[in-house]
């Protein structure tokens, strides 16, 4: 608690630089002292040109995530707890989760080598077998962008996300599948009446934590690592977000109130989206985060 | 009654915790500001004894995530110490918010290396150069022009940024040409060719259309991600950043040759001379290694692009040289800079007697050769036409990183002094200097209108420019004339619509006052 306190909810008083020209020159003194300026950097955020690209891109970039990214880890933990074969079990779920543990400069090394038009080997190996005559601009074509991303990203932490309802899967009663067995239930009856019941719990709560952190990538996360890496000046107007709009704004060009208040606004859609999302799911299945 | 108590002892606890933060932190930002003079007097005792104490330690951190030095070791930085009885300790840059980060939190070094002018040229942050050599090194006289260039609108100067010369300077030294952008070309390709003579822009796509044909696997050019456009807007004539029309200044985008050059290099991806993912690189390294592994037969680099590749290409044998002629009567260099790194002393400096004498010694004519050249007589010989020849390859970055010679003298050379050091009689740089310098002019008026940091003239700069970055690739990119033209239009039309005419307007209110007072200098 004094933890939280300390380093999460009093440095948060910084916040208020939103609502000040606060100048970078004036350090940690400046905080308290720099004139107050309103609302006027949330109007000039609202007014700037890049901004409804910037919103476009942050929404449907997390939507896309949350939509293929969250049933993947769900069928993948069912499909792995129906392999009878423990070796070929635990080896596909090490392999499946080890990407988790690479960082995203690694991975975009690796989608570089992949899909680079002029060197990346399944533009060379499509050439060589003539299904294309020209290269594919998988890394520079806005329109690639989207899937490139959620693509990539299921790929990196799917596995890892795997383990959580494979947990959930090893807290269901084995007598209830006795039982199914015994009353001739099919493996596909078994589970669509008792894995998938089981697991509910757990899905919803990832759910809800998953569009609580939606507008930073959700379940996979990494938007912004994301943006930064893969993103480039032709693939901008697809890959360019509002976190990677406020680093550079911020960080580059010192313009840290402007920069607060982008993110804060970002933090206040991530915050009303989280409540609207327990209520949500209160109502519908009567679990919640709180 | 327990857990009453532990609650109270948890919340005193915090509060004591973080009001000795906040203490620390003010008394740390009191003392940076009075105490520096007092440290530096005790300290500066101790350094000027040449060398036979211990040398004074000096934080120094470099702004420049590229910079090929990272320590301060070789003969010629021991030289240095020697001469001034300081020994920085270095620390470049991992990425370039690390100095906006350092600002912030007021953690400053005793030197800042940077090209950020706007940012350290602020009395929260630096020292200014005319209250702190006046008092610790009252013998040293700075130009008055580069006083004046380097001066913000606090009416003091916090650095002499390098390279920069007057006018007057550089025509003084026939045999420095100013830095200019530049193609390089693959020697064995060329005569691959037939060797055809380059003269314009139509030749130039023809070289590129025989490439094409001739050596089918080969891209025809390279782009260098940070000199992608300025060889072809020398070519059509066009400024960056602000330029002077009719007395009035208008914003880059707006002048035709602008327009040309873009839809030129349009033109290069149409025909297939560039590839569109060249547009997506984001370090020069990448595209130099493309060159040196033989991937490309042209290079938009600098006017040193052939002997740089010539010396990293050693290994693979291939020759590079210089498309050295301008291409065309429309070609022209305006020189409007005033310079580019500084070296600022802070507020947080502990010793500012010592840095002011290291200063001094780098700034005189005998330190910034030392740094930059090496030892005269041993390293360099001063040829009485006027240029140094060197015992050494000054293009080899191993044995200037061996020596420990010419990076640290960059920060405080001249603009005529860095000229100096790229030439050698023949050589592909010079020979591409010497034509280019007949149709350079110069107007650092123009690179004195700088907009203060945080002020609404700044914002709506770097709003275009963020916005240009972006959008440019569009005309690069479009598939025909007519897409890239209107991708052009788009572009002007953005930057209205964030501010380009006001910007325009403000530029040219400071500009006339700007360009008396540098006329009253050099008049």
């Amino acid at each position: 608690m004094l933890f939280l306190l300390v380093f999460s909810y009093i440095p948060m008083f910084g916040i208020v630089i939103a609502f000040k020209n606060y100048k970078i020159s004036t350090g940690i003194d400046g905080i308290f002292s720099s004139p107050w300026a309103g609302l006027s950097h949330f109007k000039e955020l609202i007014n700037d040109y890049n901004f409804p690209m910037l919103v476009r891109n942050t929404l449907v970039l997390s939507l896309l995530k949350i939509i293929f990214s969250y049933p993947i880890p769900i069928l993948f933990a069912i499909l792995l707890s129906e392999v009878r074969h423990v070796f070929v079990k635990r080896f596909v779920q090490t392999v499946s989760y080890l990407p988790h543990f690479i960082s995203w400069v690694v991975v975009t090394g690796i989608s570089f080598a992949f899909f680079s038009s002029s060197f990346g080997i399944v533009n060379d190996f499509l050439l060589s077998l003539h299904l294309i005559k020209e290269p594919l601009s998988i890394l520079t074509d806005p329109d690639a962008f989207w899937g490139l991303a959620v693509s990539t990203a299921i790929w990196k932490e799917a596995g890892w996300w795997t383990i959580i309802f494979l947990a959930a899967l090893a807290g269901i009663d084995p007598s209830l599948y006795e039982a199914a067995e015994m009353d001739g239930a099919s493996r596909l009856k078994r589970i669509i009446h008792i894995t998938l019941p089981g697991l509910k719990g757990a899905s919803i709560v990832v759910l809800i934590l998953t569009i609580g952190s939606m507008l930073g990538g959700g379940l996979v996360g990494s938007n912004f690592e994301q943006s930064m890496l893969l993103g480039n000046t032709i693939n901008s107007e697809k890959s360019q977000i509002i976190q990677t709009y406020a680093f550079t704004i911020g960080l580059a060009q010192g313009r840290f109130s402007f920069a607060t208040a982008i993110d804060l606004m970002q933090s206040v859609i991530s915050v009303i989206l989280i409540f609207s999302s327990n209520a949500i799911a209160k109502r519908l299945s009567g679990n919640g985060l709180f | 009654m327990h857990k009453s108590y532990r609650l109270l002892i948890v919340m005193i606890a915090a509060l004591l915790l973080v009001g000795g933060a906040l203490s620390a932190c003010s008394n740390n930002s009191v003392n940076n500001g009075t105490a520096s003079t007092n440290i530096g007097k005790a300290e500066g005792e101790a350094a000027g004894n040449n060398g036979t104490e211990a040398p004074v330690e000096l934080t120094m951190f470099v702004d420049a995530t590229w910079y090929p030095f990272q320590d301060w070791k070789g003969e010629i930085p021991e030289a240095i110490t020697k001469a001034t009885g300081v020994k920085p300790k270095i620390t470049v840059a991992t990425d370039d918010k690390q100095l906006a980060l350092m600002v912030a939190s007021g953690d400053l070094p005793d030197i800042v290396v940077s090209f950020n002018f706007k940012l350290m040229s602020d009395g929260n942050i630096s020292l200014p150069y005319n209250e702190i050599f006046p008092k610790y090194a009252p013998s040293v006289k700075f130009d008055p022009v580069k006083e004046l260039v380097n001066t913000v609108s606090d009416g003091n100067y916090y650095a002499i940024r390098n390279d920069f010369s007057t006018e007057a300077e550089w025509k003084a030294s026939p045999y420095a040409h100013m830095m200019v952008p530049g193609l390089t070309l693959r020697k064995d390709i060329l005569e691959g060719i037939g060797n055809p003579a380059i003269k314009t822009l139509e030749d130039l796509d023809k070289a590129f259309a025989a490439v094409k044909e001739k050596y089918p696997d080969m891209t025809p050019l390279i782009l260098n991600p940070n000199w992608q456009r300025p060889y072809f807007d020398t070519q059509y004539g066009a400024a960056g950043g602000f330029a002077d029309k009719d007395g009035k200044i208008e914003y880059y985008l707006r002048q035709d040759a602008t327009r040309k050059s873009m839809l030129y290099v349009n033109s290069l991806y149409r025909n297939g001379y560039v590839t569109s993912e060249n547009f997506a690189y984001k370090n020069e390294s990448e595209t130099e290694q493309m060159m040196v592994s033989g991937k490309g037969f042209a290079y938009t680099w600098t006017y040193s692009g052939a002997d740089r590749l010539n010396a990293s290409s050693k290994d693979s044998g291939y020759e590079f040289i210089q498309l050295a002629e301008p291409l065309g009567a429309e070609a022209s260099v305006v020189s409007t800079g005033t310079g580019g790194l500084g070296m600022y002393v802070t507020k947080d400096n502990k010793n500012v007697e010592a840095t002011v004498k290291f200063l001094e010694y780098l700034y005189s004519e005998e330190g910034w050769r030392t740094a930059e050249w090496g030892i005269e007589g041993k390293d360099w010989t001063w040829n009485e036409a006027g240029y140094p020849e060197f015992n050494y390859n000054v293009q080899d970055l191993e044995t200037l990183k061996e020596k420990g010679v010419y990076w640290w003298g960059v920060p405080t050379e001249t603009g005529v002094g860095m000229a100096l050091s790229s030439y050698k009689s023949g050589s592909e740089t010079t020979r591409q200097g010497e034509a280019y310098s007949k149709i350079t002019t110069f107007n650092p008026a123009i690179g004195m209108i700088n907009p203060d940091t945080d002020s609404q003239e700044q914002i709506i700069r770097t709003n275009i420019d963020n916005m240009v970055k972006t959008e440019v690739t569009k005309v690069y990119l479009a598939p025909t004339e007519a897409e890239a033209v209107q991708a052009y239009e788009e572009i002007l039309k953005k930057a209205e619509k964030i501010g380009m005419s006001k910007l325009e307007a403000w530029a040219t209110e400071q500009y006339g006052p700007l360009k008396e007072k540098y006329d009253s200098l050099t008049k």
